[in-house]
C-alpha cells in the first residue's frame, strides 16, 4: 500500500499563544497509506492535524504536501490541493440539512462533478441518503460523524485528516465508520492521517503509527511492531490489556 | 377610502427603501456577523461618485458603474479594515466602534469633497405622477419601489439557490467549518461587504433621484433600515422587507391620521404638525414589537456564543 511520499512533516514546533504544544514532531504519510497518531488526551494529536491542515501555523519546522511547502497556508487553499481535515468535535452546519452540508463541501469542486460526488457520498453512507433533507443538528452522533467524513470526501481529497471519529459513539457505529473509511481509502487510493487514542482500533486500519507524548513523538513503527511493543501496550492499552 | 389607500401606497414606496438599505446590512451580518453602521455613509459616498459618473456617462451605464465602484469600495473596506479585527473581538465592542468610525470617516470624506449643499440628481423617469384608480404614484417613487423589490428578490435568490450563496451562509454559520470544507471564507467576507455596500449605493441613488443628494441623504433612512433589519432578526431578508414596508406604512398613516385619532380618543393633545409624529409612532411600534419578540418577527431565537 505504500507509494510516493505524500506528506512529510519535519521537526515542527507549534504553540498556543506562549504555551508550547508540539516540539520537534516529524512523520511521513505515503500516498494511499493510513497512518495513526496515537497517544492519550492532550498528547498533541489534534494539534498535529491542525498544523497540517492550516488551522495552526508552526513556529518552526516544515510541512510538505506533494513536494510543496504548505506550513501557514489557509485550510481552504489546502482543500483545493487535496488535503482535507475532518476536525474534532464534528464541525457541521447545524441549521443546514444533510445535502446542504455536503454541497458546502463541494464548493471547491467544479459544478459538473457535484452530482456524482453526492451519489458517491450517499453510496458510502446510505443513512445520509435517507436523511438528505434533515437538519444536521438533529442527526445522531454517529450520523454527524459520517456527515463530517462524507463532507470531507466531497472535496475529492488525496489526504484525509481524521480526528477521533470514534469519540462518544457506540462500538457498532465505530466499527461501521472505520469499515467505511478503510473501504474508501482502498477504493479511492486515499491516504488517511488518523488521530485515535484507542490503539487497537487505530492499528487495525493503519499501516504505520506514531506515538505522541506531551507534544513529542516518543515511538513509531509499523502497526505490527507497535502492537508487539510492550511499552506501547502498557502505556496506551492500559486497563484494556490488563483485562485480557 | 381612497385617501387611506393613497397613504398606504406612499408608505410602501418609502418602506421599500428602508428595506433595501436594511438588506445591505443583513447581507454583511449574514456573512460576517458584523453590523455595519457605516452602511448609509458608504452608500451616500458612492452616490456622490455616481453623480460624478452621471455627468459624463448615460444614466444606466453610470448607474452600473457606480454599483461596481461600490462593490470595490465595500470589498476594500473589508480587506483594509475589517480583516484586521481579531476573531476574538467579533461579538464584542470593537466591530461597533470600527464601523462607527467608518461612518464618521465616510461622512467627513463626503463633506470635504462635495460640501454640505444638496445637489440635484438625475431622474430616469420624470413627469407627472401616474394615476392608478385614483391613487397617485410619483414616477420617481415607483421606480425606487420596483428596483428595491427586484433587488431584494435577487439577493434572496442568490443566498437561497446558488453555490455562492450557500458558501456565504456557511461562512456566517461557522467560519472554521466552512474554511475546512474548502470555502475561502476571507474571500466570502470581502464579497459580502462588496454586496452590502452595493445595496447601500443603489439605495442612495434611488433616494437621491427622489429628493436631492446631500451628505445627510440617508441619515433618516438608516434609522428605519436598521429597524427593518431588526424586525427580521438581523438575518432574515424577507423579515427586513416586511419590516421596511411596515415601518413605511405606519409612518405614512401616522402623518395623515394622528390628528383625527387623537381627537377621536379625546386625548388632551393638540397636534399642530402631524408629520413630526411619524417617526415617533413608527419607532414606538418597533419598541413594543421587540419587547414581545426580542428575536424579531422572523428571526429564530439565537444562542449567543460566549
Amino acid at each position: 500500500m505504500t507509494g510516493e511520499r505524500l506528506l512529510r512533516v519535519e521537526r515542527i514546533d507549534v504553540a498556543y499563544g506562549r504555551l508550547p504544544a508540539l516540539r520537534g514532531v516529524s512523520f511521513e504519510v505515503a500516498a494511499g497509506e493510513t497512518v495513526a497518531l496515537l497517544g492519550s488526551n492532550g498528547a498533541g494529536k489534534s494539534t498535529v492535524l491542525k498544523a497540517v491542515s492550516g488551522l495552526l501555523t508552526p513556529t518552526a519546522g516544515s510541512i510538505q504536501f506533494a513536494g510543496e511547502e504548505i506550513a501557514g497556508s489557509r485550510p481552504s487553499a489546502l482543500v483545493r490541493r487535496g488535503l482535507v481535515h475532518a476536525a474534532e468535535r464534528r464541525p457541521l452546519f447545524g441549521d443546514f440539512n444533510v445535502e446542504e452540508n455536503l454541497r458546502v463541501g463541494a464548493y471547491s469542486l467544479e459544478a459538473g462533478r457535484v452530482p456524482q460526488a453526492l451519489d458517491e457520498a450517499y453510496a458510502y453512507f446510505p443513512i445520509l441518503g435517507q436523511r438528505r433533507q434533515q437538519r444536521a443538528a438533529t442527526l445522531s452522533g454517529g450520523e454527524q460523524q459520517m456527515l463530517v467524513i462524507a463532507r470531507a470526501l466531497m472535496t475529492k481529497p488525496r489526504l484525509l485528516l481524521l480526528d477521533e471519529p470514534a469519540l462518544g459513539l457506540a462500538p457498532l457505529v465505530v466499527q461501521l465508520i472505520y469499515q467505511q473509511v478503510g473501504r474508501i481509502s482502498r477504493e479511492q487510493g486515499l491516504a488517511v492521517l488518523l488521530a485515535e487514542p484507542n490503539v487497537d482500533l487505530a492499528l487495525a486500519v493503519a499501516a504505520h503509527g506514531y506515538v505522541l507524548e506531551t507534544g513529542s513523538v516518543v515511538t513509531s513503527g509499523t502497526a505490527e511492531a507497535l502492537r508487539a511493543n510492550d511499552e506501547v501496550r502498557q502505556s496506551y492499552l492500559g486497563e484494556r490489556a490488563g483485562a485480557r | 377610502m381612497t385617501p387611506v389607500i393613497q397613504q398606504i401606497v406612499t408608505g410602501l414606496m418609502t418602506g421599500s427603501l428602508y428595506a433595501l438599505v436594511g438588506v445591505g446590512v443583513v447581507v454583511i451580518v449574514r456573512a460576517t456577523e458584523i453590523i455595519n453602521f457605516a452602511q448609509a455613509a458608504m452608500g451616500t459616498f458612492a452616490t456622490f461618485l455616481a453623480l460624478v459618473l452621471m455627468a459624463h456617462l448615460p444614466y444606466p451605464v453610470a448607474f452600473m458603474a457606480a454599483v461596481a465602484v461600490a462593490v470595490v469600495l465595500g470589498g476594500a473596506v473589508e480587506q483594509l479594515v475589517i480583516r484586521f479585527l481579531p476573531e476574538s473581538a467579533l461579538g464584542g465592542l470593537s466591530p461597533l466602534i470600527v464601523t462607527l468610525s467608518l461612518l464618521l470617516i465616510f461622512y467627513g470624506l463626503t463633506v470635504s469633497l462635495w460640501g454640505g449643499e444638496p445637489f440635484p440628481f438625475p431622474q430616469p423617469f420624470s413627469g407627472p405622477p401616474l394615476n392608478l384608480a385614483g391613487v397617485r404614484i410619483g414616477r420617481a417613487a415607483l421606480y425606487m419601489f420596483c428596483v428595491s423589490l427586484v433587488l431584494i428578490v435577487v439577493v434572496h435568490a442568490l443566498f437561497a439557490y446558488t453555490r455562492l450563496g450557500l458558501a456565504l451562509r456557511a461562512t456566517a454559520a461557522n467560519r472554521v467549518a466552512a474554511e475546512l470544507a474548502g470555502v475561502p471564507t476571507r474571500g466570502m467576507m470581502t464579497l459580502a461587504w462588496g454586496l452590502g455596500t452595493a445595496c447601500g449605493a443603489i439605495a442612495g441613488m434611488l433616494l437621491a433621484q427622489l429628493a436631492s443628494l446631500s451628505p445627510t441623504l440617508m441619515d433618516v433612512a438608516m434609522v428605519f433600515a436598521f429597524a427593518a433589519a431588526v424586525v427580521g432578526g438581523l438575518d432574515s431578508l424577507w423579515g427586513t422587507l416586511v419590516g421596511g414596508l411596515l415601518l413605511g406604512v405606519i409612518q405614512s398613516l401616522t402623518g395623515a391620521y394622528i390628528g383625527v385619532v387623537v381627537q377621536a380618543l379625546g386625548l388632551p393633545l393638540t397636534i399642530h404638525q402631524p408629520q413630526q409624529y411619524r417617526d415617533l409612532v413608527a419607532l414606538l411600534v418597533l419598541v413594543v414589537l421587540l419587547t414581545l419578540r426580542p428575536q424579531g418577527l422572523f428571526g429564530r431565537a439565537r444562542v449567543v456564543k460566549v
